[in-house]
């Protein structure tokens, strides 16, 4: 093929992406028509006039407990002890009987909105800034596959996830930085299947930091080169391109010759300023203070806003390794902790985005993969004393702040004991839809074309949410 | 009065235009027999149906590539890796075609070529998804594939032949050990997808489909295909198929075992033991105790609706107390079926339970004159007795009740098998049944942790024994065959109808045969090879010409369905197609018509002047074969380029892989690890065939991470230092140097300005950092 379009399939023909375009994106193939290919993370625009223009997902993975966060259940409290009289649904483990939350519930805001202590600084700085929904469901009381679910869509077969999907869609605004960065100490369950790229082209996974390094330079592969200066450097791409434009003489009409000619020099300018973004040390101390960078948590927030900063589509920072969120055990105490490592950089990072005019253009989304048991869950160790949650998919609670969302909201509800939704019920799709819409698609349209049809986010599903819209 | 009518209608749905035009199969081309043309003597085959073909549209063709051109060409076309001056002196001397013999006979062609297949084949080394409790990520013996697919192709073994094994080589009546076996790689190596049997199914549906037929079955899972004449029937009876086949704990060993490996032996056959033993425990303990909890199953059948977990989650972390999700779900399907007022076991069941308006009412009716009801409508006599004797006043007695009965009818060795009671709980479809391969999905945690512990640690012994004899991953058809049901809208909650294990209608006709050969796959194997198969042939020779020209001939090579349109090259594809198949589907004789053609030798240089320049604007893509297509290398070239010109390459072959980021692989790249989920940047970036799923054709992007490797990874400065080494000589003059250093990385003589140039740099900056320069050129990276 003689030029790459960002958004063909690996077919890759003028016609072939035409038709693609046609029913997708409405841009024109733009290789053909200029020079020089534009590489696939140009920056292109959406469907419409996007309400954000970064996403930054806080992943509090595990499953936090609705019912100790944001889901205030008294009739749970009173029941506490005795059998939930509505019954208990199926989840991974067995259950049993009501778990009233160890966590005291308070009103914040103008808008009254409740919190319990466990995001008591989050709550009380921003909770006309929030819109909770209470009512979210997905399909499976299992982590890896409501993992994938929240990413990519699809529980177990292999899709792209969101941030690929909206690489692919608006390209990167700057082509100095990856478009989609997740941060997280260690890995989450399920791993590197979270911001896979899958069918769509490598370029669109998302670029994955492991925030236990603070040696900025070791977060990206290759970013320096160990003995070379850059001075040093330059000189070699002097020359290289010397000889490259000597060998394009009588090859002039192939784009993608030139296209790797500037990859060199992107490349060489992504070194300086990848290594910026990330690189903390350069904030001030009152920054430092507010977010509280002695720990992962707070530097993984201020990266997460000097990369949005940067023109960085979409960021992800999971809260821990593997899944510290699901407390199956003594959840009074490991909610407790968890909050107390989530709560202030989170409300740091809102204060902090909208003092520099950020919110608006960023959606900020934070929630697990799904909630936790209103039923206190029977140890799998009859020796042991039952006092954690089980995992919860039939209903959970997940907040948006910032870009086009409305705040000082709750949206939807579960029954009376937090167990299942049921009013204003919002699955997986119907948030991925509701994001797509924000940042500028139509879920329905952005679609890529593979193994014999038209693939999107939300499949055949997904309703975007227009009630929590601005 | 009739034309108006005929009128009226057709206006009437024009008016919803987007109505797509649906062709019955035999309409498209793809679906019509292989009908090659008449080439006329003395001409060559391919160029004449070029020549026809531009003629047509009033191209013009670029004249042949001059020699240094071509063999460079046709160096990485058939080895990926660049010539050596050995091969540049026997082209010169005896001509290409001798080159071309030279390189079909030496083994790196299968190197090259083997790859290609592992693209279509979603080859990788690792598993996917969770790996738990320190399990090792690599399958010790998938290997033993990727070693087959380059066998295979060095050997050129017919291709029929290679689909055969791929699919069914525990069928042929091979020797017990023989290599071959591993080919069944081709549907054991896909993603685990969490253990979800259905996803598995679907992907090795998948890559048969698209792989061999360039057909997307799978997209018929949930409804018929939306383009193509595949109904979810067709869809089922390839999932019966394999349903009907499954992976044996024990791998067959396919070569003797050296000294050096006797002890993996010895400790292997006892770990499978342990593996075996826990397995057949716990498959009889856990029959038993559903057996024993019949009582409980139906009153929770009775009480409850069917829940997702029953049906798609395999690994619930059960109690031993709790009843398992999919025998729950068997036994509605069972009841389901037969609780009507006619049946002689599940009658009384109808009458009174299903019947009910409300799943939580509890309470049952008086029976009255029910029981002499039931006595007419010949419900089974000893039920009758049971229900007489202590009439059942809730629910729960009723399940109570049938259980009893049931168990004593199916422990009553005098009753017949035919006994509808007895056939329930002794019969093959009892509910509590369940084979012994899948007895994992039904333990408890504790068990399942200790199951998957004694499997772990037989992987890893193979895996940290590296004298292990190779097993191969193979399939076997299951004791009990799989008759498929279509799952409405793909859920296995909601079965319909029941079809047979046969081929696609499309391909076989209405009367498409079913299988009788156990599960089906050597049946589905020679359906998909037979001579009357439009398909296979042709989406073959469509993957060999891309791999050949850059592009082929149809745009989709994995998709041949409604959507393909008819290739510009049809005659020639379909001349190929047929050559493959007179040629006892040989490659290596495909390879050398292809390659001696004057489409294959066209220069890729387009001159800017007309009618070429129009030709570029009209013909981006080259559909008309006027010229040759300029390629980039591909990861493994690249890679292989640098160890090779470097003198670093270690041309071992075959076994097991290494990680393709450790400073010591100075292997082919063919021999990496291939990671699934894990997948390191440099593959990533340089668009390697994600393995997830069957690769049609690898993307071509330009990214900056591909320039930020050539500049700052280990790899390449450990490369540059090694170039600039290996340009050394006792002759210290550095024009000579320079020169020295174009032949080794770039195969040629430097003009005088790149002689002044190179030297002045190397002067000023030293030769490992020229040297490096010269490996980022786009002359290295591409090939003309």
């Amino acid at each position: 093929m003689t030029g790459f379009h960002p958004l063909s399939t690996p077919a890759g023909s003028r016609r072939h992406a035409l038709a693609t375009l046609g029913t997708g994106l409405g841009l024109l193939a733009l290789p053909d028509l200029l020079d020089a290919a534009p590489s696939a993370l140009s920056p292109r625009p959406g469907h419409h006039a996007p309400r954000a223009r970064h996403i930054i997902h806080i992943y509090l993975n595990g499953g936090p407990s609705q019912v100790d966060t944001w889901d205030p259940k008294p009739l749970l409290d009173r029941h506490g002890g005795q059998p939930i009289p509505t019954g208990n649904l199926t989840t991974e483990r067995e259950t049993g009987v009501a778990l009233a939350s160890p966590f005291r519930f308070q009103q914040y805001g103008d808008s009254g909105l409740w919190s319990s202590t466990v995001f008591e600084k989050t709550a009380s700085q921003h909770a006309d800034r929030m819109c909770v929904i209470r009512s979210m469901h997905s399909n499976t009381p299992n982590h890896e596959q409501s993992m994938r679910l929240m990413n990519c869509g699809d529980e177990r077969l292999s899709r792209p996830s969101y941030g690929s999907w909206l690489t692919y869609g608006l390209g990167t605004e700057n082509q100095n930085l990856p478009g989609f960065v997740t941060l997280c100490p260690g890995l989450p369950v399920a791993d590197f299947s979270n911001w896979r790229s899958a069918f769509l082209p490598g370029v669109y996974q998302g670029t994955y930091l492991d925030t236990r390094k603070k040696d900025v330079q070791s977060l990206i592969s290759n970013i320096r080169n160990k003995s070379l200066p850059l001075a040093a450097q330059r000189q070699q791409l002097d020359l290289l391109a010397k000889l490259n434009r000597k060998h394009r003489e009588t090859r002039r009409e192939d784009s993608l010759l030139e296209a790797r000619i500037e990859s060199f020099e992107l490349a060489f300018r992504m070194q300086l300023e990848a290594t910026d973004a990330l690189d903390v040390g350069r904030e001030p101390k009152s920054i430092h203070k507010l977010y509280g960078t002695d720990t992962i948590h707070g530097r993984q927030m201020l990266m997460a806003r000097r990369l949005v900063e940067r023109g960085v589509r979409v960021v992800q920072c999971y809260h821990g390794d593997v899944q510290p969120w699901d407390s199956h055990e003594g959840i009074a105490t490991a909610h407790a902790k968890l909050g107390r490592e989530a709560d202030g950089p989170i409300a740091a990072l809102l204060t902090d985005l909208a003092q520099r005019g950020l919110l608006e253009e960023t959606l900020v989304i934070c929630g697990g993969e799904f909630g936790r048991t209103p039923a206190v869950e029977i140890p799998l160790d009859s020796k042991r004393k039952p006092t954690g949650r089980d995992h919860n998919h039939h209903g959970y609670t997940v907040w948006m702040a910032g870009g086009g969302i409305r705040g000082g909201m709750t949206y939807g509800t579960t029954d009376e004991f937090g167990y299942r939704a049921v009013d204003n019920k919002v699955h997986v799709h119907d948030l991925h839809a509701t994001m797509l819409h924000l940042m500028g698609f139509d879920h329905e349209q952005l679609t890529y074309h593979h193994a014999g049809r038209d693939f999107r986010l939300t499949d055949v599903h997904g309703r975007v949410l227009t009630e929590l819209l601005a | 009065m009739r034309l108006t009518r005929l009128i009226l209608v057709l206006l009437s749905f024009s008016a919803v235009v987007a109505v797509p035009v649906t062709l019955s199969a035999q309409e498209h081309w793809s679906f019509q027999p292989v009908r090659p043309p008449s080439v006329p003597a003395g001409t060559h085959p391919v160029d004449a149906l070029v020549e026809l073909s531009l003629k047509k549209v009033g191209y013009r063709a670029l004249g042949q590539a001059d020699l240094a051109t071509l063999v460079r060409r046709l160096s990485y076309d058939l080895h990926g890796l660049p010539p050596t001056p050995s091969q540049q002196r026997l082209a010169a001397a005896k001509g290409l075609e001798a080159l071309t013999d030279q390189l079909l006979a030496s083994p790196h062609y299968g190197e090259r070529w083997g790859r290609h297949w592992l693209d279509v084949a979603r080859y990788a080394d690792t598993k996917d998804g969770v790996l738990m409790y320190g399990d090792t990520r690599l399958r010790p013996f998938a290997y033993t594939y990727r070693d087959y697919v380059i066998r295979a192709f060095n050997q050129d073994k017919p291709f029929d032949r290679f689909v055969h094994e791929q699919l069914a080589a525990d069928q042929l009546e091979l020797p017990a050990d023989a290599p071959e076996l591993a080919a069944m790689g081709y549907l054991t190596l896909g993603r685990m997808f969490d253990r979800n049997r259905h996803d598995i199914i679907d992907d090795q549906i998948d890559v048969v489909t698209r792989g061999l037929l360039g057909l997307t079955v799978a997209c018929a899972r949930c409804h018929d295909h939306k383009f193509d004449p595949i109904p979810t029937a067709d869809y089922y009876s390839l999932y019966g198929v394999f349903a009907s086949s499954e992976e044996p704990v024990d791998r067959p060993r396919i070569e003797t075992p050296a000294e050096a490996g006797q002890k993996f032996e010895t400790e292997h056959q006892a770990k499978l033991g342990e593996v075996s033993k826990m397995l057949s425990d716990q498959h009889v303990a856990l029959m038993a105790t559903a057996r024993s909890r019949t009582a409980r199953y139906l009153l929770k059948v009775a009480t409850t609706k069917a829940d997702i977990n029953e049906t798609s989650i395999f690994f619930l972390s059960l109690l031993p107390s709790q009843l398992r999700p999919q025998i729950v779900h068997r036994w509605r399907l069972l009841i389901a079926g037969r609780s009507k007022p006619t049946d002689p076991v599940f009658a009384p069941w109808h009458d009174l339970i299903t019947v009910r308006t409300s799943l939580s009412q509890t309470d049952l009716p008086a029976l009255d004159d029910l029981l002499d009801a039931w006595k007419t409508r010949r419900v089974h006599p000893k039920l009758l007795a049971a229900l007489a004797a202590s009439p059942p006043q809730t629910v729960s007695d009723m399940a109570a009740i049938y259980a009893t009965v049931l168990l004593q009818a199916a422990d009553d060795e005098t009753l017949p098998d035919t006994d509808p009671l007895r056939a329930i709980l002794a019969g093959r479809t009892s509910p509590p049944r369940f084979p012994l391969r899948q007895t994992w999905y039904y333990m408890s945690r504790k068990e399942k942790d200790k199951f998957r512990g004694l499997v772990r640690a037989l992987d890893l012994l193979a895996v940290k024994s590296p004298h292990a004899a190779a097993r191969a991953m193979t399939l076997r058809d299951t004791d009990e065959l799989v008759s498929p049901v279509i799952f409405r809208r793909g859920d296995p909650t909601l079965p319909g109808r029941t079809v047979p294990r046969r081929f696609l209608e499309v391909l076989a006709g209405p009367r498409s045969r079913e299988f009788l050969n156990g599960s089906g796959r050597l049946d589905l194997a020679r359906a998909i090879t037979a001579p009357a198969n439009p398909l296979t042939a042709r989406v073959f020779v469509n993957r060999v010409w891309m791999h050949h020209f850059g592009e082929p001939l149809v745009e989709t090579p994995s998709d041949f369905g409604f959507q393909a349109e008819q290739p510009v090259q049809l005659p020639l594809l379909d001349f190929l197609a047929d050559r493959l198949v007179q040629g006892g589907w040989k490659l290596k004789p495909l390879h050398r018509l292809i390659l001696s053609s004057h489409a294959w030798q066209r220069t890729s240089q387009v001159p800017r002047s007309q009618p070429f320049t129009g030709q570029m604007e009209a013909d981006p893509t080259n559909r008309h074969l006027w010229r040759a297509n300029r390629r980039r290398l591909d990861l493994e070239s690249l890679r292989d380029t640098l160890l090779s010109v470097s003198g670093q390459l270690d041309v071992t072959m075959f076994g097991r892989p290494v990680s393709i980021t450790s400073p010591g692989n100075r292997r082919r790249t063919v021999y990496a690890i291939v990671e699934r989920q894990n997948i390191p940047d440099l593959v990533r970036n340089f668009d390697f065939a994600t393995p997830d799923c069957s690769t049609a054709r690898r993307q071509v992007t330009t990214v900056p991470q591909q320039a930020l490797f050539m500049l700052n990874s280990e790899f390449v400065t450990r490369t540059s230092d090694k170039l600039a080494r290996l340009s050394e000589a006792d002759d210290p003059d550095v024009i000579q140097r320079v020169a020295r250093l174009y032949r080794l990385a770039l195969r040629r003589e430097p003009t005088a300005e790149e002689s002044r140039l190179g030297s002045a740099f190397a002067r000023a900056r030293g030769w490992p950092q020229y040297a490096q320069v010269l490996l980022m050129t786009n002359e290295l990276m591409f090939v003309d």
